[in-house]
């Protein structure tokens, strides 16, 4: 046991030189560990450490012999002629110091925050992160943010500003496995240091859902453009229903008439005859017209309304005056005051209302069954305003006071544009 | 007692849907309904009205709110409610100066016409605060000031700066002033579509 160890058998050397040589390795593991961790009083410690596991390679390999120094050679004679048992007993006390400090070490990492393990913390983001300096030197950047550069680019990250650059001002890059990123930059200064983060974020999932959404809001817009168009031939087709309606109802009105003609020509009842006849006159007027123009529609609905207010009968004859808008207008207010008149000076129950057209002009005539008027009355207010709006419409107005009242205008159609 | 009602309005489904409210309320008699203002005084003249609901561009563009200041003046007892869907916002205050008795937007929220009726014959007058809000480009008409909305209304007719600088006694500066005011708001590029855009959805009317 108290053998010394140059004089131990060659193999129980050599396992000690072995056991020396991982103990060197071990702390100078330990030692770059502790130097990159701060704590250099144990990278001095391991540094230290070192030396009797060295020192015994060194005598295994009689090195000291060599060096043809005294000194050197007295310490390689000590060192060798100590027993072996003593040598095990270091060793064993120096291995178990490593293992303690090895593990503090690892210890270290886990409760201590330093630059691996936000490297590390990066490379664990879902999202791509980078921070580089102005000149594109990049400082930190993670694994998924290189994988970007290296699928967009083609290289390396090696340069946060040519990366950026190559994005060509997309916000949205679309990988070749159809993944979506969204790339967002930010200045940032940090205590006079000015440096650029860049993050990608994935948003295929949203990407997705937004198409998605679009394809959906799309088809709502046909569903809406459909329902529109249904909207506008409803009220096309319910107004035709509603034409036909009426048509019909002339048409068994026509009938009805029919009969009762035939059975007045039998008779010789001559007021009879010419009542029908009005009768089938009025019918045919209906008739023919463009049932289902608004324009028109409105101001026989108005007419006819205020007829009913006036009590008196409007009795149309010719075809019904269409689409001119100003012609039209100037009717109405020939016709209202032709009702007006009729009511208050002569006390008529039907006016009569005669139209007629021609390739320039429409034409207006109104007479009435009421009381004929004083054929010296002259042209009231309302009678003079109107012969000036059709005047200055370029039409013209005539007005018979015998035998009996009669107003007849006539105004060009397509009348000069913003006269009234 | 129920009132005498006159409807002037000149689109056919606005003005079955006011009689069909009339005749259903059965406080109210419907008297007549008719698309042209040109009738309404006629009207006014032979029966007795008690209330004419009375849209603002009647049929053959004769003004609603003219025939209301002629009847307003022969028969200031009749109450009148101005009916419109434009947002022409100075239609508000015409109606106020010719003393029409209640305003009433077709397509904005609050209260129901027949609400507005109801209140209207009670001597109230019920006027909204401001035109319904219509976006323009980036803002709303709400966003233009009085000035601007005078500037934006002379534009209609087409003329030049000057022109609407001398009908409205500003300076011609100024009217460029509105003018580039308006476009910066809406984010529209030219006077144009300006125009266009604000008379189509009825900012403006001339």
């Amino acid at each position: 046991m108290l053998t010394p160890f140059i004089l131990c058998p060659s193999i129980v050397q050599e396992m000690l030189c072995l056991w020396c040589l991982l103990l060197c390795l071990g702390f100078s593991v330990n030692m770059v560990m502790s130097v990159h961790q701060h704590s250099f009083l144990y990278a001095l410690a391991s540094a230290f450490s070192l030396l009797f596991p060295y020192a015994l390679i060194n005598i295994r390999l009689e090195l000291y012999y060599r060096m043809d120094s005294a000194a050197a050679n007295a310490f390689a004679a000590y060192v060798g002629s100590l027993p072996v048992t003593a040598f095990v007993l270091t060793m064993v006390l120096l291995s178990a110091a490593w293992i303690i400090r090895f593990k503090k070490c690892l210890a270290y990492t886990d409760s201590h925050i330093t630059p691996s393990s936000v490297k590390e913390a990066a490379d664990s983001l879902s999202a791509g992160l980078c921070y580089y300096h102005e000149n594109g030197q990049p400082y930190l950047s993670n694994h998924l943010m290189n994988q970007l550069c290296f699928e967009i680019t083609g290289r390396a990250l090696l340069n946060g500003n040519e990366f950026f650059g190559a994005l060509n001002g997309r916000g949205l890059v679309e990988l070749k496995d159809g993944r979506v990123y969204r790339f967002a930059i930010k200045d940032l200064s940090l205590s006079g240091e000015h440096f650029r983060e860049l993050i990608a974020y994935d948003v295929t999932e949203l990407i997705g859902k937004s198409r998605k959404l679009n394809e959906e809001n799309q088809r709502l817009r046909r569903h809406n453009d459909n329902m529109i168009e249904y909207g506008k031939q409803i009220d096309d087709i319910v107004r035709r229903e509603e034409s036909l309606k009426n048509k019909t109802h002339i048409h068994d009105e026509m009938n009805r008439l029919l009969l009762a003609t035939d059975r007045a020509i039998q008779s010789s009842e001559n007021n009879e005859k010419f009542s029908i006849l009005g009768v089938l006159q009025q019918n045919m007027f209906w008739l023919f017209m463009e049932a289902d123009y608004r324009d028109t529609n409105n101001v026989y609905s108005d007419l006819e309304s205020l007829s009913s207010l006036l009590g008196i009968r409007l009795v149309y004859r010719g075809k019904a005056l269409t689409g001119d808008e100003d012609a039209l207008h100037l009717f109405m207010l020939a016709a209202r005051e032709a009702m007006t008149n009729a009511v208050k000076h002569g006390e008529a129950r039907n006016l009569y209302i005669y139209l007629s057209e021609d390739a320039d002009s429409l034409q207006a005539s109104f007479t009435n069954d009421g009381k004929p008027p004083d054929p010296f009355a002259g042209e009231g207010g309302g009678l003079s305003r109107l012969r000036q709006r059709i005047e200055e419409a370029g039409g013209s107005m005539e007005v018979n006071h015998s035998p009996r009242f009669m107003l007849r205008i006539s105004v060009p159609k397509g009348g000069r544009q913003n006269v009234l | 007692m129920s009132y005498n009602v006159l409807i002037v309005e000149d689109q056919r489904m606005p003005r079955q849907l006011l009689e069909l409210f009339v005749k259903e309320s059965g406080r109210y008699e419907l008297s007549g309904s008719i698309a042209s203002a040109e009738l309404a005084l006629t009207f006014c003249r032979r029966r007795t009205i008690d209330l004419i609901l009375m849209d603002v561009l009647t049929e053959f563009g004769v003004s609603g709110l003219d025939t209301a200041e002629e009847i307003k003046k022969e028969f200031p007892g009749i109450k009148i409610i101005i009916i419109t869907s434009m947002p022409e916002a100075s239609w508000l205050k015409r109606a106020r100066d010719i003393g029409v008795d209640s305003f009433w937007y077709k397509e904005a929220e609050g209260a129901s016409i027949l609400e507005v009726m109801d209140a209207t014959m009670e001597g109230e007058s019920i006027y909204p605060d401001s035109p319904p809000r219509v976006s323009i480009g980036n803002t709303s008409n709400r966003d233009f000031t009085d000035r601007e909305l005078d500037v934006l209304r002379e534009m209609l007719t087409g003329d030049s700066n000057t022109k609407i600088a001398e009908r409205l006694g500003i300076s011609e500066n100024t009217v460029k002033f509105h003018i580039q005011s308006m476009l910066q708001k809406t984010g529209f590029h030219s006077r144009t579509e300006l125009v266009a855009q604000a008379r189509s959805l009825g900012i403006v009317i001339k």
